[in-house]
């Protein structure tokens, strides 16, 4: 196969002129990104207790049904992992973003693979607001917009004030059209 | 509709659900037999039989269901009552299912489906035929009536009961499609291999039962497994023939103003209402030896999920040659699949791949190499030129094409599949970069529609990355200019409505 550069426009459509000076009149209109509260990476830090706990049982049983050797190997990947998650809550809460343009919601994510989910409004199906026990401790919340499609194409926006989920949830609340939405 | 008795199943229920019953009494009959000869364990069994034959009875004395303008409603249980209601405008499809027995005994499955849920919401288990018939025609003309109700414009639609089929398939190419349908050989073929394997093993380990024959195989491993390969191979493409014609049989195609209805099957007949509301996106499909031939079929994808959540995709047209789909395809969708794609190809992309890929596949042959023996570096070398090939092919296949109302991608390796996408379809975007392809300038985009696990057809890798936004924003914006125009309209149908 001959290598083609990927140019949108060029080659391969119907009618590329039209759609060529569409492409051109819609400019990505995003006014602001919005951040997540900063507290929430500590959140992801005192979440990471859990996980010791479960490596700390597993750890326990393995020591006592098998060698030892082997719960040694296991508590350095252990360690080696919760120290991973710790420094990865940092650069994932640098990377975190959401924004609202002009006939959707999105919401950027990730550290080794960013991630950018795009939700229209018109296909906000029903959302959640979920509250952890630490997470309401420090007074925040995470929004989780549901649409048609399957379970992972939701978008969960951690790390909101609750305050501000709440008035997030009645705004998007508006774009859900009460008639029977055809999928 | 003042239905005070409700309605009840067909009486051949609780004849048809103990035959039902049997095979799997006997199947776990054998099992304790095998398990242990105590008689203790066979009286539990048998008391646990005997229980299960009331329970039929009790399930048929209890059901009852109405069907009214306000919805479907099904009572059911003894213990734990049961009651479901199902609004008449939610229900998206009627299914009526018939195998090969319950056609002897006249009766059938309803299956009543809405857009959510994993499993059927309503099942009519079972009824007579004519009454199957006769309730799918009363919930159509219910839901109608109900909305003609909301919208005045509808009223002056009569839903014209038209039986003449748009479409239906003609023996020659129903053989032929059974030719060429290749897919589940690889899986029976596996199967088999596997099977055999298993009782190779054995063989070995019972080294001192072997006789001459079993020494035999076990001397010329290599031939015996090709020879059971191209023998599974040729049993299960003869089976796929057979299959394929059993499934197809008498395939023909009923438009109406709201549906596309598909009517097919030689033992189990399967009668299934496709709603173009539910319709997703339409997909042309081709395995290799179709290609060869200029052969391919059709899916279209559907909202929500019927039956065990795994098909969501619905055959429109079975295995024909191409012109054909093509001319079927635009004159029921008014819809024609682009000649030529943009094609995502580019050398760094297709290193990128060769890498990801190698790091997967190759490099444990290369280090248990190192680690065990050096014979491990032929299929090492195996794959990497197997990548090399593949990749190759897969990039070269994979692209994409936009259109005034739907965006067309390609994709796939053995049966390369063109989807075409609606606009108005689209439920979410997804945008994703990995560290490596941030470095290198790419990006991956997903459109997904509410169509379930075919989604993964909707995805367009090696983007340029100063390109996706644009192509993001550009479907955002067809999507919102689409959305009044309704896409996917059975075009075929409005004209014959009009006339």
């Amino acid at each position: 196969m001959e290598q083609k550069e990927s140019t949108l426009p060029e080659d391969g459509l119907h009618n590329t002129e039209a759609i060529y000076d569409q492409i051109q009149s819609v400019t990505d209109i995003v006014s602001e990104r919005y951040r997540l509260d900063s507290h929430i990476v500590t959140v992801w830090r005192l979440h990471l207790l859990l996980y010791f706990v479960l490596y700390a049982v597993i750890a326990i049983i393995l020591l006592i049904i098998s060698k030892s050797y082997i719960t040694i190997s296991f508590g350095i990947i252990a360690c080696a992992d919760i120290i991973f998650r710790f420094i990865r809550a940092q650069f994932v809460y640098d990377n975190s973003s959401f924004a609202f343009g002009q006939e959707d919601i999105r919401f950027r994510t990730g550290y080794i693979f960013l991630r950018e989910v795009l939700v229209p409004y018109p296909r906000i199906q029903h959302i959640d607001i979920h509250q952890g026990p630490i997470e309401r401790y420090f007074n925040l919340s995470s929004l989780i917009i549901h649409t048609a499609g399957q379970s992972g194409d939701s978008i969960k926006i951690p790390g909101l004030q609750t305050e501000y989920a709440e008035h997030l949830r009645t705004y998007l609340k508006s774009f859900i059209k009460s008639e029977e939405e055809d999928t | 509709m003042n239905e005070v008795q409700g309605r009840r199943l067909h009486p051949m229920t609780i004849f048809y659900s103990a035959l039902r019953i049997v095979p799997q009494l006997a199947i776990g009959f054998l099992v304790m037999r095998n398990f242990k000869e105590g008689l203790v364990e066979l009286i539990i069994y048998l008391v646990i039989a005997l229980l299960l034959l009331p329970s039929l009875l009790i399930y048929y004395f209890n059901f009852r269901f109405y069907i009214s303008a306000d919805g479907i409603v099904i009572h059911s249980g003894l213990l734990f009552k049961n009651n479901r209601t199902i609004p008449i405008d939610r229900i998206q499809n009627v299914d009526i299912v018939q195998n090969a027995l319950m056609r002897v005994f006249r009766i059938a499955s309803v299956k009543i489906e809405t857009a959510g849920g994993k499993s059927t919401e309503g099942k009519l288990e079972y009824v007579s035929i004519d009454q199957a018939h006769a309730i799918r025609h009363e919930i159509e003309s219910l839901q109608s009536y109900v909305s003609s109700a909301i919208s005045a414009n509808s009223q002056k639609f009569v839903e014209k009961v038209d039986d003449t089929p748009f479409f239906s398939l003609s023996n020659n190419d129903l053989f032929r499609g059974g030719l060429t349908r290749l897919s589940p050989i690889v899986l029976f073929a596996a199967g088999l291999f596997g099977q055999y394997n298993f009782v190779l093993r054995k063989l070995v380990e019972n080294n001192k039962t072997l006789n001459a024959a079993t020494e035999w195989i076990v001397d010329n491993v290599w031939i015996f497994i090709v020879v059971t390969l191209l023998f599974s191979l040729f049993v299960s493409w003869i089976g796929g023939i057979v299959l394929h014609c059993a499934r197809y049989y008498g395939f023909k195609i009923v438009t109406k103003r709201r549906a596309v209805i598909t009517d097919a099957g030689l033992l189990s007949k399967r009668h299934s209402i496709i709603p173009t509301k539910k319709m997703q996106s339409i997909a042309r499909r081709a395995n290799p030896i179709m290609r060869l031939f200029g052969l391919e079929y059709v899916e279209v994808h559907t909202a929500g999920s019927a039956e065990n959540g795994a098909k969501s995709a619905e055959t429109l047209f079975p295995v024909m040659r191409k012109q054909k789909t093509a001319e079927c395809v635009d004159t029921l969708f008014a819809l024609q699949f682009p000649d030529t794609y943009i094609s995502i190809f580019s050398k760094k992309a297709y290193y990128y791949c060769i890498i990801r890929d190698s790091i997967v596949a190759v490099l444990p042959f290369i280090v248990s190499a190192f680690l065990i023996s050096a014979y491990f570096f032929i299929p090492a070398a195996l794959m990497l030129v197997f990548i090399f090939a593949v990749e190759k092919f897969r990039l070269s296949i994979k692209g994409y094409s936009l259109s005034d109302g739907y965006i067309f991608i390609r994709t796939g390796v053995w049966t390369i599949t063109q989807v075409a996408i609606p606009y108005t379809k689209i439920q979410v975007l997804t945008h994703e970069q990995s560290i490596v392809e941030r470095w290198a300038g790419f990006a991956h985009l997903t459109v997904s529609t509410a169509g379930g696990s075919f989604s993964f057809h909707g995805s367009i890798p090696f983007l340029k990355s100063e390109l996706s936004p644009d192509l993001v924003s550009f479907l955002l914006h067809s999507y919102r200019l689409h959305k009044k125009k309704r896409r996917l309209v059975l075009s075929h149908h409005r004209s014959t409505d009009t006339v």
